[in-house]
């Protein structure tokens, strides 16, 4: 947390990747990846972030800036959870050795982003922990994938999420490369 | 998990390919659907069974059939089981107004049906000349389910043959194949009779080869299959020859 003082009050504000809900990292992460004027999208960042909109609009821009930079946003390592617990279940990510992505679960994921670019990662998440009291196919299950990805933006942390997003951007640009290398043939056949 | 991966297109039957060409005009949103897609036709497995694969495992399999980007090879099979290509120099007129129709919807998604008429059965006679299977007995549906189950490196070929064939022909024989619309200066407002003219060469070039075999059976339409079984060649030279004289 960092704290922010205005008229001899103070107030808390998130800055670190575990303090953040995977909701309101997807919020932040969309206001800065697509807002033109930045000192407009990081006010709306600080509003997210706990702060009243009155006393932002009253800030001190040095203050404002120094706010910024103290945001921890990354992960200095990525290591892939392997199970977390959640309202007295136990959601896990992989039982092997480490973490393997399965297609299905890339396929579904993909899906979702083209589905929603802008907020998919409670969805990804959704597929990737799955309830180790359920079966394969109600995990798949359209509705429980829905109902468990909102009960993930609201109550788990973004530095549980972090990883993963990176893991899958990172697999999905390069099958896009393979698909596009290998079978873009349609044209000549 | 053991797959059979083909690794080539010889390795892939007509039936396939037309699946996956199938799959290349569908609006595939989702770059894995496709693959899976994909990988199910050529291997003949469900997609269930590529689902439980690692993501990385899967663009190995991907990486093997980068020669699905090629082209399937030009030549062709001059023998499929007991039925020999006929020769293009060969068709009769009726077998070239059937392939025009077929080349005229899509010719890939119709090779099948293609090949059905212009591979056929064939014996000599007692003088050494050959004798094509008649193409009135021929079921051409029912023929071409025989295509579907050989390599697609069989038959490919053929379609570019045709298309090069049918190119030379047109140009051979040009003069009969266009409308009759008299020259016009671009800039002239055509009177009213040239455009009913026009549109009236329009409509009839849809039913060009209806009118020819009319007018070479005189109307008598129990003729029709003699006419439309008659060597192509020796029909459009008739038809160039009486073209000059009138």
């Amino acid at each position: 947390m960092v704290k922010i003082n205005y008229n001899g009050e103070s107030y808390e504000m998130k800055n670190q990747l575990e303090e953040l809900t995977i909701g309101e990292f997807e919020k932040i992460s969309n206001l800065l990846n697509n807002e033109q004027n930045k000192i407009e999208a990081y006010m709306d960042v600080f509003s997210i972030l706990g702060v009243p909109q009155e006393i932002i609009d009253e800030l001190d821009y040095d203050e404002f800036v120094s706010v910024i930079n103290s945001f921890e946003f990354t992960a200095p390592k990525l290591e892939y959870r392997q199970s977390f617990e959640l309202d007295g279940y136990t959601y896990v990510s992989y039982t092997g050795e480490e973490f393997k992505l399965k297609v299905k679960d890339m396929s579904l994921c993909e899906k979702y982003v083209v589905q929603n670019p802008e907020a998919y990662i409670g969805e990804m998440m959704a597929i990737l922990f799955k309830r180790n009291d359920l079966t394969k196919n109600e995990h798949y299950e359209n509705i429980h994938i829905k109902h468990k990805a909102k009960l993930f933006r609201e109550h788990v942390t973004a530095d549980i999420a972090l990883p993963f997003i990176a893991m899958f951007s990172e697999k999905l640009i390069k099958n896009v490369v393979i698909l596009k290398d290998e079978l873009n043939s349609s044209d000549e056949a | 998990m053991k797959l059979n991966i083909p690794k080539g297109w010889d390795e892939v039957y007509v039936d396939d390919f037309l699946e996956l060409r199938k799959l290349e005009t569908d609006n595939f949103k989702i770059n894995f659907s496709k693959q899976l897609a994909i990988l199910s036709v050529i291997t003949g497995e469900d997609e269930e069974v590529f689902e439980d694969l690692d993501v990385d495992e899967l663009n190995k399999i991907l990486k093997s059939i980068a020669w699905i980007k090629s082209q399937p090879s030009t030549e062709f099979q001059r023998k499929i089981n007991n039925l020999h290509f006929k020769g293009f120099e060969n068709l009769t007129l009726g077998e070239y107004i059937d392939i025009e129709h077929f080349i005229s919807e899509d010719y890939y998604e119709n090779l099948p049906i293609i090949c059905a008429i212009l591979y056929r059965q064939k014996r000599t006679d007692d003088w050494g000349n050959i004798i094509w299977e008649p193409y009135d007995n021929i079921d051409i549906w029912k023929r071409s389910e025989q295509f579907l189950d050989i390599p697609i490196t069989d038959i490919f070929g053929i379609i570019q043959s045709l298309l090069n064939w049918r190119n030379e022909f047109m140009d051979i024989y040009q003069g009969l194949f266009q409308p009759e619309i008299p020259d016009a200066d671009p800039d002239e407002e055509l009177s009213e009779e040239d455009l009913i003219e026009e549109e009236k060469e329009q409509r009839l070039a849809k039913f060009a080869w209806a009118i020819i075999i009319d007018k070479l059976s005189n109307n008598d339409i129990t003729k029709v299959n003699t006419i439309t079984n008659l060597p192509l060649v020796q029909v459009m030279n008739h038809l160039t020859m009486k073209k000059v004289i009138e």
